[in-house]
């Protein structure tokens, strides 16, 4: 084999040194970008009340209580358990192209 | 001009995943770099049987591959945001179609290269040239941040000069794969009173490449055809450019197209493409240049740093051609064979004159 397709032939295993790893991977990272969102929510949020002095516990408790709020909870969690999982079943999304790195 | 606003939401994810390129651009390259050079081999793909197993490459070669699915389809992806669009965008494209016509010229019946077709380019599912989704989604992805973290506007200028100082009295002039125009309006601002005509084969992105123009007040035409075949008659074009396109095809669609520039360029025209070609870091730089066009499924961006294109061009029917590192400016470091400190995508400025 010459040294060019020894070179795409070993990058053509693609996610092959450890696809659990590499599932998993997606997985944390998937759950680390919705913390990040969150995250970022939170904050405008907070920036928010305290610019406008608006919340305080008892009004926080009267949201939970909501009938919307529980509405909200059951298709989030419906949502957010889909997209942690995802990468699991479908790690790469992609084509593998580097048959196409052998053009001539 | 923001068709498509991305949410608070999508755009904080926007922020994660440029975090993790981040990381793919500084430790875990840095990292991966360590371990090839322990490999102490000259070969790659013996570098890379080696390197394999090292924690830092084993991040870098992941979040090269994922980042990517991350920023398109994680959950507030780019392509996921426009698909559920799709409708109101293809009216917003619909609609600028019908002003000033006569500067979008469609052609139903091309046949798009299948390199085009079966690479998912970028890792973009069914590639750009489907739908205005894919169109709006190619355009805010490239208009972001490019993959190596650089602001993609910054090259324009530098490609607008260039062309002028390549071509100063150019009257036709030609933009080869022009996707969404930014590099062909570019060209127009370089040549205001030239025709310039942006070309590609994807027609919805020639669609948002229009209305783009309009709201920019260019008058700029676009047209539906394949670099290999420019239906323009011999000898009657003074600069043929491009930006970003070869690294897109393989190489015998590269040649092809060189010898279509040459045709249609009269004697003494210019001839320019802009693009990943000189790998700099010897044996390192090309494993992890080949790495990346393996991972994010641009492999020609392999194949043409391949090629010879100085003979290319003169079997063309070229001359003067010369090619440098044109941005970002590689340091004497860099420029003596050593690797720079961060992952760098090195962009390559190749010029020459029809002979
Ligand atoms: C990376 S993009 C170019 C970006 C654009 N020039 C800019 O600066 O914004 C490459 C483009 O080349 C187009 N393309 C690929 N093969 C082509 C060919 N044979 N003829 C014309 N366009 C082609 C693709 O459809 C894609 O839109």
């Amino acid at each position: 084999m010459s040294a060019k397709d020894d070179l795409v032939a070993e990058l053509g295993k693609l996610g092959a040194r450890d696809p659990e790893a590499a599932r998993l991977m997606g997985m944390v990272m998937a759950l680390a970008g919705e913390v990040f969102v969150l995250k970022a929510q939170l904050e405008r949020l907070t920036r928010a009340l305290e610019t406008g002095g608006a919340v305080d516990a008892k009004r926080l408790a009267a949201a939970a209580a909501q009938e919307g709020m529980t509405k909200w909870l059951e298709a989030e969690e419906a949502a957010f358990a889909r997209s942690l999982t995802a990468p699991y079943l479908e790690p790469d999304l992609s084509v593998n192209a580097t048959k196409w790195m052998r053009s001539e | 001009m923001n068709e498509a606003p991305l949410s608070f939401e999508a755009a904080a994810f926007q922020c994660f995943v440029r975090g993790l390129r981040g990381v793919w651009r500084d430790e875990a390259y840095r990292g991966s770099v360590e371990a090839a050079q322990r490999a102490g081999s000259d070969e790659p793909a013996e570098i890379e049987r080696k390197a394999r197993h090292s924690p830092a490459y084993s991040l870098y070669s992941w979040l090269e591959r994922h980042s990517q699915q991350f920023k398109y389809y994680g959950r507030y992806g780019v392509v996921r945001w426009m698909e559920e669009r799709k409708d109101t965008l293809s009216k917003v494209l619909e609609e600028a179609a019908k002003r000033h016509p006569q500067r979008l010229q469609l052609d139903p019946a091309l046949e798009l290269p299948e390199y085009v077709r079966a690479v998912d380019t970028h890792q973009h599912g069914g590639g750009i040239w489907g739908d205005a989704a894919d169109a709006f989604a190619y355009e805010t992805s490239s208009s972001a941040y490019s993959f190596s973290l650089f602001n993609p506007r910054l090259p324009m200028d530098l490609y607008a000069a260039t062309a002028q100082r390549l071509a100063p009295q150019a009257k036709e002039v030609l933009d080869l794969g022009c996707t969404s125009g930014g590099s062909t309006r570019a060209l127009k601002k370089a040549f205001p009173d030239a025709k310039v005509t942006g070309l590609d084969v994807a027609a919805p992105t020639l669609e948002l490449a229009h209305l783009r123009s309009l709201e920019a007040d260019l008058e700029v035409h676009f047209r539906q055809a394949n670099s290999e075949k420019l239906p323009w008659p011999r000898a009657s074009v003074d600069l043929v450019a491009s930006h970003w396109l070869y690294h897109e095809m393989p190489p015998a669609a590269v040649r092809r197209s060189l010898t279509e520039a040459r045709r249609v360029l009269k004697k003494g025209g210019g001839f320019m493409a802009y693009d990943m070609y000189l790998v700099p870091g010897g044996a390192i730089g090309r494993w992890l240049q080949a790495g990346y066009a393996a991972r994010n499924n641009e492999p020609f961006a392999h194949t043409y740093a391949g090629m010879d294109m100085e003979k290319e061009l003169e079997a063309a029917g070229f001359k003067g051609i010369e090619m440098k590192i044109a941005h970002p400016e590689p340091s004497p470091e860099v420029q003596a064979g050593a690797l720079p400190p961060h992952r760098t995508h090195f962009m390559t400025m190749i010029t020459a004159q029809a002979a």
